[in-house]
């Protein structure tokens, strides 16, 4: 099946290089747990989850003072990353929170209309081990963050 | 790393991996992130290089690019031109995509990086199984010219050094994934990760996210010691599979295994993974011997074992 080889079918000299780059930033980056996509440092699960958890929701509130629920995490034009986002949302500037605020509002009006006023960012915590059926227990809402017209306000 | 090897299987690699690349450009929805306003882009690697994300007009035109070049690839034409055209389409789709993710996701990690060490392989995966052949033959007839030489002649070499490397390569970059995500789990949980109820709380977070609960992840999550068999299985999996490296006859133990973890992770929590684990099976299994089997076994002549060798 197999002909014998000639000089020709040797690995090119630039070959062993390569591998042993490419194998070491493969180890390296979890040692040193970094992320340069796309090397991985391969931590996804590796830590402990504990039954509380903790959350993110928005709601829309229009001139009458009325709440929408706005599921911004599962909106389909680039709105993905809400949790992420607001996970460092007290740690970025405040030009940043008030940028971040702005598109989220936007995107509230889009779909609620023009009398949408501002959003209200609840911070959830709630326990998995406390199970309704086959479902956790409502989270426990507090009131974290207003993103109105005027920026982001931090719920007092 | 740099024993010989059969042109066909590195052949076969080029047509898998370039295949599946052509199919997860095509059905991976990146309209969700483009276009998306800057105040809410978190930017990874070299996507800090985009001041914002591509418009939606552009991911359209990336992955129509891609998606053409990675079956352009798959067929062995203008490997040199059409491989890295596809890889860097990838790579600006899938990085702009990751950037959007709450957590780093897997899935085309492994596909990526195989993809690489194509890449760096250069013409040696377009010199068997390849349509470079059957197009020059069809374009000098159009022309009205004499029947070429086969492709044979044009490189009679078809086995060889270089057609061994990248395969070998990719292996160990797939063995030490699965050993890198197990050894993160010793590393940042220990045992911990399979004696608590880790798994269970995983479980329970998934099916509740969902618009309806996963009955799979319930009923699993509400059997601890099922939960703790589940965890320690894949632990295990993860962490002894660079045996396969050196123990091939393994492969028909790990490699099932793995597919199987991840059918399973994708039923309960959601999670697809099935870019990596067919990444997976293109690199490991013996395709030129699988097809011979398969010829073998449509002429009712006795297959050889060697698939996974």
């Amino acid at each position: 099946m197999a002909r014998p080889s000639t000089p020709s079918a040797a690995a090119p000299r630039y070959a062993r290089p390569f591998v042993a780059l490419f194998l070491a930033t493969l180890v390296v980056c979890p040692l040193a747990s970094l992320n340069p996509w796309p090397f991985s440092n391969w931590e996804l699960f590796s830590r402990l989850r504990t039954d509380q958890q903790t959350g993110w929701r928005a709601v829309a509130v229009d001139s009458a003072g009325r709440e929408h629920v706005y599921p911004i995490a599962s909106l389909p034009h680039g709105y993905r990353g809400f949790g992420s986002i607001m996970a460092d949302f007290s740690e970025r500037s405040a030009a940043e929170r008030d940028a971040i605020c702005a598109a989220w509002l936007r995107g509230a009006t889009e779909q609620f209309g023009s009398g949408t006023r501002l959003l209200r960012i609840y911070h959830l915590q709630w326990l998995l081990s406390d199970r309704r059926g086959r479902r956790a227990a409502p989270p426990h809402p507090t009131l974290a963050w207003i993103c109105s017209t005027k920026g982001a306000r931090e719920a007092s | 790393m740099f024993a010989q090897e059969d042109a066909r299987r590195l052949a076969a690699v080029r047509i898998g991996l370039c295949g599946l690349l052509a199919l997860r450009l095509a059905i991976t929805d990146y309209g969700v992130v483009a276009g998306r306003p800057a105040a809410l882009v978190q930017p990874l690697s070299y996507i800090n290089l985009f001041e914002r994300m591509p418009s939606q007009e552009v991911v359209t035109t990336l992955q129509i690019c891609g998606v053409g070049a990675a079956l352009v690839a798959a067929a062995g034409l203008a490997l040199r031109a059409s491989l890295p055209v596809a890889f860097v389409c990838s790579l600006t789709l899938n990085g702009m995509f990751q950037s959007a993710l709450p957590v780093r996701f897997y899935n085309d990690i492994v596909l990526t990086l195989c993809l690489l060490v194509l890449l760096a392989c250069g013409a040696a995966a377009s010199e068997a199984w390849s349509m470079r052949e059957p197009v020059r033959r069809a374009l000098r007839s159009f022309r009205c010219r004499s029947a070429p030489e086969p492709s044979i002649a044009l490189n009679p070499t078809t086995n060889g050094e270089r057609y061994g490397w990248p395969i070998r390569t990719a292996m160990i970059a797939i063995a030490l994934a699965y050993f890198l995500v197990g050894f993160q789990k010793w590393r940042n949980s220990g045992l911990p990760w399979v004696t608590s109820d880790n798994l269970r709380w995983i479980l329970y977070a998934s099916s509740d996210g969902r618009s309806h609960p996963t009955g799979l992840a319930l009923f699993i999550a509400d059997r601890p010691l099922l939960a703790h068999v589940f965890a320690a299985g894949s632990l295990l999996l993860e962490t002894c599979f660079p045996l396969v490296l050196f123990v091939p006859r393994l492969r028909w133990l790990f490699l099932p295994g793995v597919v199987a973890m991840h059918v399973g992770i994708r039923l309960a929590i959601g999670l697809d993974y099935s870019a990596q684990w067919l990444t997976l099976l293109i690199v490991f299994v013996n395709w030129p011997v699988v097809v011979a089997s398969f010829r073998r076994a449509v002429a009712r002549v006795p297959a050889p074992r060697a698939a996974l060798r």
